[in-house]
């Protein structure tokens, strides 16, 4: 879906030919992943039959190798694009996420040790943060397309490890204290 | 178009590198040179008092810091990170252990000896910025530098310099009561940083900051860091401010977890 509509969303700034949109949709979304050329093709010949972008002429290719065909959106391509931006994403289904079938299996079965799999999680995780903010930091501050990207993949990152957190204090606040007299939340209140 | 992240300097590997003379024709970054030990806190302990007892907060924490390095501390609410903070900057005397700041065991000082460093080395940033209300901004961020005999107008251009680098220089003039929560944490941040500190200790520096102007600031101590070598010590709740470390340590029950996050640099 996600490539399907960034394609037409370039179409709409001018005839492209295939490579071309992959390049330029790889940088214009902070080049953070990786598109397959032949996935752009397959997705242009479907946005193609659907009546959604045209053939427009071609582009010499160079080497000798075939010309390039050139695409562009038609009226009804260009109501689509118009569309997807208008149009709120809605948020899809929870998707089985690895991550939380560990730790809920973790969290049901005697006998693994819960505290350490949220541990190391925390940590692995934390490690990710603290390379993607590197890139951030190095990142031209007028770049928004990277900036967003970046920050995106950050707000994921952070919303992880407070979850992580929370599941490691839920767990704590399940363990019978340690000897803790009485007296303890009257100072807390106190300060 | 994935960035490549440098691997880490394994420290083993650097180890067991051959004592080259400085002459050899090697780039100057080729060998790391181990950066200097700025904060080192051994086997703290301290306990506060809890009714007709006494309840142990710390026990037991081994902590270093290096010149140039940010390490972040983190934790539930209560477990210990302003008791550690207060430690390492100083501010409190731990019941065990021994806290060093630039070689020096803090609690064979004497009371004056102990100000001078902290007054001279040790930057703090408390969770609540503790402005004096009767000075203006730029008043209150030169004040340590005159505490410490640096001429009035050498302190003030340190002040705006200061003031300037977290975004606040146009308030300077105005009193802290005029000022939103975030621009008074701004302010104490920017005091915390003028003059030659070897060691900044932060307590939620970013609490009350929208993520914007904490980024910002998290910009700032890193640059410091990294320019002007100042070894960070900082506790957050926010894993995104936590990012920004090289190393993250997790305070739980009183001790430090025994891995933390290690940033590849």
């Amino acid at each position: 879906m996600s490539v399907r509509n960034g394609l037409l969303a370039l179409l709409g700034s001018g005839g492209h030919h295939g490579y071309e949109l992959k390049k330029e949709l790889e940088e214009r979304t902070g080049a953070l992943w990786e598109l397959n050329v032949g996935q752009v093709y397959t997705t242009l010949s479907r946005l193609e039959r659907d009546g959604l972008v045209v053939e427009a002429g071609t582009a010499p290719a160079g080497h000798g190798s075939q010309d390039q065909r050139l695409y562009a959106l038609t009226d009804a391509g260009r109501r689509e694009v118009d569309g997807w931006f208008a149009r709120p994403r809605t948020r899809p289904a929870p998707d089985r996420d690895e991550l939380v079938i560990k730790l809920t299996l973790a969290a049901s079965l005697d006998d693994v040790d819960l505290d350490g799999v949220i541990d190391a999680q925390q940590v692995a995780t934390t490690e990710e943060l603290q390379r993607y903010t590197r890139l951030k930091a190095a990142a031209d501050p007028e770049d928004l397309a990277r900036l967003f990207a970046l920050d995106a993949v950050i707000a994921q990152i952070d919303g992880e490890l407070r979850w992580l957190e929370q599941c490691r204090q839920r767990h704590d606040a399940l363990r019978p204290k340690r000897s803790r007299p009485r007296g303890a939340e009257k100072l807390k209140g106190r300060r | 178009m994935t960035e490549t992240i440098e691997p880490t300097e394994d420290p083993a590997v650097s180890a067991t590198l051959p004592d080259d003379p400085p002459d050899q024709a090697l780039p100057d970054d080729a060998v790391p040179t181990p950066r200097r030990t700025v904060l080192r806190l051994v086997d703290v302990a301290q306990s506060v008092p809890d009714g007709r007892y006494r309840r142990s907060v710390l026990d037991g924490v081994d902590l270093d810091v290096a010149e140039g390095e940010l390490v972040v501390l983190m934790g539930p609410s209560g477990s210990g990170k302003t008791t550690l903070l207060r430690i390492a900057a100083g501010l409190d005397r731990p019941e065990r252990g021994m806290p060093v700041i630039n070689g020096e065991h803090l609690w064979v000082l004497s009371a004056s000896e102990l100000a001078e460093l902290r007054r001279g080395s040790v930057g703090y940033v408390e969770q609540r910025w503790n402005l004096l209300d009767s000075l203006t901004v730029a008043e209150n961020v030169s004040l340590p530098l005159e505490l410490d005999g640096v001429r009035r107008r050498e302190a003030m251009r340190e002040a705006m310099a200061a003031l300037e680098d977290v975004g606040i220089a146009e308030l300077a003039r105005q009193f802290p009561s005029a000022l939103s929560g975030g621009e008074q944490q701004r302010a104490a941040i920017a005091r915390s940083l003028v003059g030659p500190r070897h060691l900044l200790v932060a307590d939620e520096p970013t609490g009350a900051l929208d993520a914007l102007t904490a980024e910002s600031v998290m910009r700032l101590l890193r640059r410091r860091c990294d320019a002007a070598g100042t070894a960070v010590l900082l506790a957050t709740h926010d894993p995104a401010v936590a990012g920004w470390g090289d190393r993250v340590v997790y305070l739980r029950d009183g001790v430090l977890a025994d891995r933390s996050a290690q940033a590849a640099r």
